[in-house]
């Protein structure tokens, strides 16, 4: 029985890369649609109270949004992390898992990624 | 000289081979994959899809400001989107979202901080962000079109709706595609 420890890390450390430097794009790209957007929505609110084209009826709606936006903007960038860490988790373990089971032999329980 | 290197050689081995012995038991076990988020959906996001495109159609005839005289001629399209936004908010929020006791404690603790500072909580291990994000288009359009109603919307405010809605739509979409493996 042998474990090749380096081509073991290796493979770890190639199938990680793969997923974050893709999740870090999607994550860059919205983070940056967001927070040019809520940008923008805070000067237009701005400027539309102080001429009036925001109306009293809306006025109160449109400043708590922005700060309902906010919020939401870094639940969601959490649940993106939270996203990318089962994904990375489940590849290594599963890597650990094939590995495991070509060293030593043993056929072990298929792997599930629940 | 021989023995000594082969004693090593030996004491080497025998270290791999229990902490394979110990992993493989480990793994056996405690079968270590995880479920931290939602699982992907791919109706979920047909849905956001089509309803989105009827929600920025309401917006794009309101574009440029509207007189509440004329209400009635857009009354029903209003209701449609709304009854759509909300079954697809059911929809969202009949998926379960997963249990996770450590992430749970992480999120409690940030949270207690962030309680500290007088900021708002994260929310994201109870709520999946796209059922938040939905809440809040709907809550644009009902706002439009109560204020539609009541004296006509002006083309700022129209634009502010749309742009909110874009915002809470783009993070609704982005979140439940990223879910995909």
């Amino acid at each position: 029985m042998t474990l090749n420890i380096d081509q073991l890390i290796a493979d770890i450390k190639s199938t990680a890369t793969v997923i974050l430097q893709k999740d870090v794009e999607t994550v860059r790209g919205f983070s940056n649609r967001q927070l040019n957007g809520i940008a923008n929505q805070t000067a237009l609110i701005a400027s539309g109270i102080a001429s009036g084209q925001i109306t009293e009826v809306t006025r109160d709606f449109f400043l708590q949004q922005l700060v309902e936006l906010a919020q939401n903007f870094v639940n969601t960038l959490v649940g993106l992390v939270i996203a990318t860490i089962e994904r990375l988790w489940n590849a290594i373990v599963s890597i650990i898992w094939n590995t495991i089971s070509k060293a030593t032999g043993i056929a072990l329980p298929a792997f599930k990624p629940l | 000289m021989k023995n000594l290197k082969s004693t090593r050689l030996n004491s080497k081995k025998k270290t791999v081979f229990v902490t394979i012995s110990f992993l493989s038991t480990l793994l056996i076990a405690t079968s270590c994959a995880v479920s931290l988020a939602p699982r992907f959906d791919q109706g979920i996001i047909d849905n956001l899809s089509t309803t989105s495109i009827e929600v920025f159609q309401l917006l794009s005839e309101v574009s440029e400001g509207t007189t509440n005289s004329d209400f009635d001629k857009r009354e029903e399209q209003y209701n449609e989107v709304i009854g759509k936004l909300n079954a697809l908010a059911l929809q969202i929020n009949a998926r379960p979202v997963p249990d996770n006791k450590t992430v749970d404690k992480i999120i409690s603790k940030a949270n207690s901080s962030l309680q500290k500072k007088g900021s708002t909580l994260i929310s994201v291990n109870e709520t999946a962000p796209s059922a938040k994000a939905l809440k809040n288009v709907t809550a644009n359009v009902t706002k439009m079109k109560q204020t539609d109603k009541l004296q006509g919307i002006t083309a700022t405010e129209a634009l502010a709706f749309k742009n909110n809605i874009e915002l809470f739509f783009d993070q609704a979409l982005t979140y439940e595609r990223f879910l995909n493996k």
